[in-house]
C-alpha cells in the first residue's frame, strides 16, 4: 500500500497519466479513417516491439524469429474463425497458448546458442517457416492470403482503445517483471550468463520461459492484428517484418520500458506522418529505417531513450559544477 | 536425367562456393557474420547490368569494372561501419541488416523492382548425352574453381596471405608481431564482398536480377560456412558440394520451394549437433 502511495509523491506517475489521456483523446481529433488506421497499425508495431523488448533488451537474445510467433498468433486466429467457424474471441483466448507452445519449442533448442549465432539460427528458423507457409498453400493461403476474418470489434476506434489498454498492461507487466526475482535472473543472463549458474540459478529454465513468455504476448498482437485486418497473407511474416520488430525496440532503447514506444513511433510513425509532407520520399522510407537502425546501434547503443538518459546526466552534472 | 541433374547441381554448387568463400573468409578474419553480402551480390549484378546496357560495354570487361567497384564498396562498408576487427558480433549482425534494407532500397529505387536480364555472350549449348548444359554455366564453374585456387595461392603463398591467416587465428598474436589488423580487415572484407559481387553477375543472366535475389544465396552461404565450420575455406567447399547438391536434388524431386528450407534445416541441425561445423576449430566457439 505504502508503495502504490510512494507513486503519487513522483514526477514520472502525473507524466504517465497524462500521455495517457492524451493518447485516449486522439482519436477525437483525428477522425479520419486514414489516420485511425495509421495509428492502430502504429500501436500494434509498439506491442510486439515491448514483447520483443523482454527478450532482446532484458535477456540480451538478438532473436530474429520473432515475426514467426506473430504469425502463429496471426494464422491460429485465421484457421479457427475461418475452418471451424467460431467467434474471433474464443480463438483470441487460443493464440497466445498456441504461440507459447511454439516459442517454447523454438527456445529448446535455439536458446543453446549465443549471441550472433542466436541470431543466424532464429533468422534460419524464419526462413524455414516463411517457406512452410509459402508452400502449404492449401492451409495458408500462402502469398495471395485468406480473406474474410470477422472482426474483434466493429469500429478502428474501439480497436485503438484496446490497444492502449493492452500496451499499458504490458507496460506494468514488464515493470513487475523486472523488479521481480525473475527479472534479476534476465538482466543476470544479460550480463554474464556463465556466472549465472555459478549463483544457483536454472538459466535455461528461466531464458526458455522468458522466450516463450515474450512468444505468447506477441501471438496475441498477432491475432488482434489479423483480426484488424480481416486478411493474413504470409507476406506479414517474413525476415524483413523480423527485422522492423528489431528496429523499433533497437531504436527506441532495449532494455527500458518505453524505449520500445519511442521507437514504434519513430521508426513506423514518422515515415508515416510525413508521407503527406514529402510526396516523391515515400519509396525510401525502408532505407530511413535501416539508415536510423544503423545509426542509433552504432552512435547510441543503449537506443534514443538511453541516448537521452545520457544527455540528460551529463547536463545535470554540468548544472551542479 | 540423374546426369541433368547432377550438372544443375554443380552450377548450383560453383554459386554457392563463390558465396560461401567470401562470407567465410569475412567471418575467419573479423568474426562477425556479414549481412551485407547479399545486398552487395545484387548490387554487383545491376552495376554490371548498367555497365553494359547504359554504357554499352561488352560482358566481361565490365565484369571486372563491377567487381573493382564492389570491392571498393566492400572497402568503404568496412570503414565505415565494421572499423577494424573489434565491433561486437551482435552490433555488427544488426548494423548488417539495416545496411542491407538500404541498400536493397536504393537498387530498387533506381533501377526498379522488375528483374531485369543480362545477356550473356556466352549463349551456346553443349550437349552431353541426352543432358544439356548452357556455356555460361560451365564457365560460372570454371571461375568458381579457379576463384577457389587463387584464394588457396593467395592465402598459402603470399606474405598478405600469412598475415591474413595468422589474424584468422588469433589477433592479438598478429598485432604483437606486428601484423597491421586493421588493414587485413579492411582487405578482406573488400576481397569477401568483392567475391559476393562477381557470384551475383554471374547468376544474373540464369535467374535475372532483382534486388531481393541476393536473401536467399546469402542464407545459403551462411548455411555452407555453418555447415563447414566457420572460418575454414576447405570446409566452405565441401559444404557448398553437400548443400549444392541436396538442394537440387530436393527441388527437382520434391517440391520447387522447398530447396531454402532444406539449407535452413540443414543449418539448424549442424548448430544444433556440432556448433564448430564439419571442420571448425576444436571446442565450441559460441
Amino acid at each position: 500500500m505504502v508503495r502504490i502511495l510512494d507513486l503519487f509523491k513522483k514526477r514520472t506517475t502525473y507524466f504517465f497519466i497524462a500521455v495517457v489521456i492524451l493518447a485516449c483523446m486522439l482519436p477525437l481529433y483525428f477522425k479520419s479513417g486514414y489516420s485511425l488506421r495509421l495509428m492502430v497499425t502504429i500501436g500494434f508495431s509498439i506491442i510486439t516491439a515491448m514483447c520483443y523488448n523482454i527478450v532482446i533488451g532484458y535477456m540480451g537474445y538478438p532473436s530474429l524469429s520473432q515475426s514467426v510467433f506473430y504469425g502463429v498468433g496471426g494464422y491460429t486466429m485465421a484457421l479457427i474463425t475461418l475452418r471451424l467457424g467460431v467467434s474471433p474471441w474464443i480463438a483470441l483466448i487460443f493464440s497466445p497458448f498456441i504461440a507459447f507452445a511454439v516459442g517454447y519449442l523454438a527456445a529448446i533448442p535455439f536458446l543453446k546458442l549465443r549471441s550472433m549465432f542466436f541470431a543466424i539460427g532464429t533468422l534460419a528458423f524464419t526462413g524455414v517457416v516463411n517457406a512452410v507457409l509459402i508452400n502449404a498453400h492449401k492451409i495458408t493461403g500462402a502469398e495471395a492470403g485468406l480473406r474474410g476474418i470477422p472482426r474483434l470489434l466493429k469500429s478502428d476506434t474501439a480497436f485503438f482503445y484496446i490497444e492502449i489498454v493492452l500496451i499499458i498492461a504490458i507496460l506494468f507487466g514488464t515493470k513487475i517483471l523486472v523488479e521481480s526475482y525473475w527479472g534479476k535472473i534476465l538482466t543476470a543472463i544479460r550480463e554474464d550468463e556463465d556466472l549465472a549458474p555459478h549463483l544457483g540459478i536454472n538459466t535455461t529454465k528461466y531464458k526458455r520461459l522468458a522466450f516463450a513468455l515474450s512468444a505468447a504476448f506477441t501471438g496475441l498482437a498477432g491475432a488482434m492484428f489479423i483480426s484488424y485486418q480481416t486478411y493474413i497473407s504470409s507476406n506479414y511474416f517474413t525476415i524483413g517484418s523480423s527485422f522492423s520488430i528489431l528496429a523499433c525496440t533497437v531504436v527506441g532503447g532495449g532494455g527500458s520500458l518505453i524505449g520500445p514506444i519511442i521507437g514504434g513511433l519513430i521508426v513506423v510513425g514518422v515515415p508515416e506522418a510525413l508521407r503527406g509532407v514529402l510526396k516523391g520520399l515515400y519509396i525510401w522510407r525502408p532505407s530511413f529505417m535501416g539508415a536510423i537502425l544503423v545509426a542509433v546501434i552504432l552512435l547510441f547503443p543503449g537506443g534514443i531513450y538511453g541516448g537521452f538518459q545520457k544527455l540528460a546526466g551529463y547536463l545535470r552534472k554540468r548544472g551542479e559544477k | 536425367m540423374i546426369v541433368q541433374v547432377i550438372l544443375n547441381a554443380l552450377v548450383q554448387t560453383a554459386i554457392c562456393m563463390i558465396m560461401a568463400l567470401g562470407l567465410t573468409l569475412i567471418f575467419g578474419v573479423m568474426k562477425i557474420a556479414n549481412l551485407t553480402h547479399g545486398a552487395m551480390y545484387a548490387l554487383g549484378a545491376f552495376i554490371h547490368y548498367s555497365l553494359i546496357e547504359w554504357l554499352g560495354l561488352p560482358f566481361v570487361p565490365s565484369l571486372f569494372i563491377a567487381a573493382l567497384a564492389a570491392f571498393g564498396g566492400g572497402a568503404a562498408l568496412e570503414r565505415a561501419f565494421f572499423r577494424g576487427t573489434g565491433a561486437s558480433p551482435v552490433v555488427a549482425i544488426i548494423c548488417g541488416m539495416g545496411l542491407s534494407t538500404i541498400l536493397i532500397n536504393v537498387i530498387t529505387n533506381i533501377w526498379g523492382a522488375w528483374p531485369l536480364r543480362i545477356q550473356t555472350p556466352f549463349s551456346y549449348v553443349l550437349k552431353i548425352g541426352r543432358s544439356a548444359i548452357g556455356l555460361h554455366n560451365v564457365v560460372i564453374i570454371i571461375v568458381s574453381i579457379s576463384i577457389a585456387l587463387l584464394l588457396y595461392a593467395f592465402l598459402k603463398w603470399t606474405k598478405f596471405g600469412c598475415a591474413v591467416r595468422g589474424v584468422s587465428q588469433d589477433q592479438e598474436a598478429a598485432w604483437l608481431i606486428g601484423v597491421n589488423v586493421n588493414t587485413v580487415g579492411l582487405i578482406t572484407f573488400a576481397l569477401g564482398t568483392m567475391l559476393a559481387s562477381i557470384g551475383g553477375m554471374l547468376t544474373a543472366p540464369i535467374t535475372a536480377a532483382s534486388p531481393t535475389m541476393g536473401g536467399n544465396a546469402e542464407i545459403m552461404g551462411f548455411a555452407i560456412i555453418i555447415l563447414g565450420g566457420m572460418g575454414s575455406l576447405g570446409g566452405a567447399i565441401v559444404g557448398a558440394f553437400l548443400l549444392g547438391f541436396v538442394d537440387t536434388f530436393v527441388t527437382t524431386y520434391v517440391s520447387g520451394g522447398y530447396g531454402g528450407a532444406v539449407a535452413f534445416v540443414f543449418m539448424i541441425i549442424v548448430i544444433l549437433l556440432k556448433p564448430s561445423g564439419l571442420f571448425g576449430k576444436k571446442g565450441r566457439q559460441i
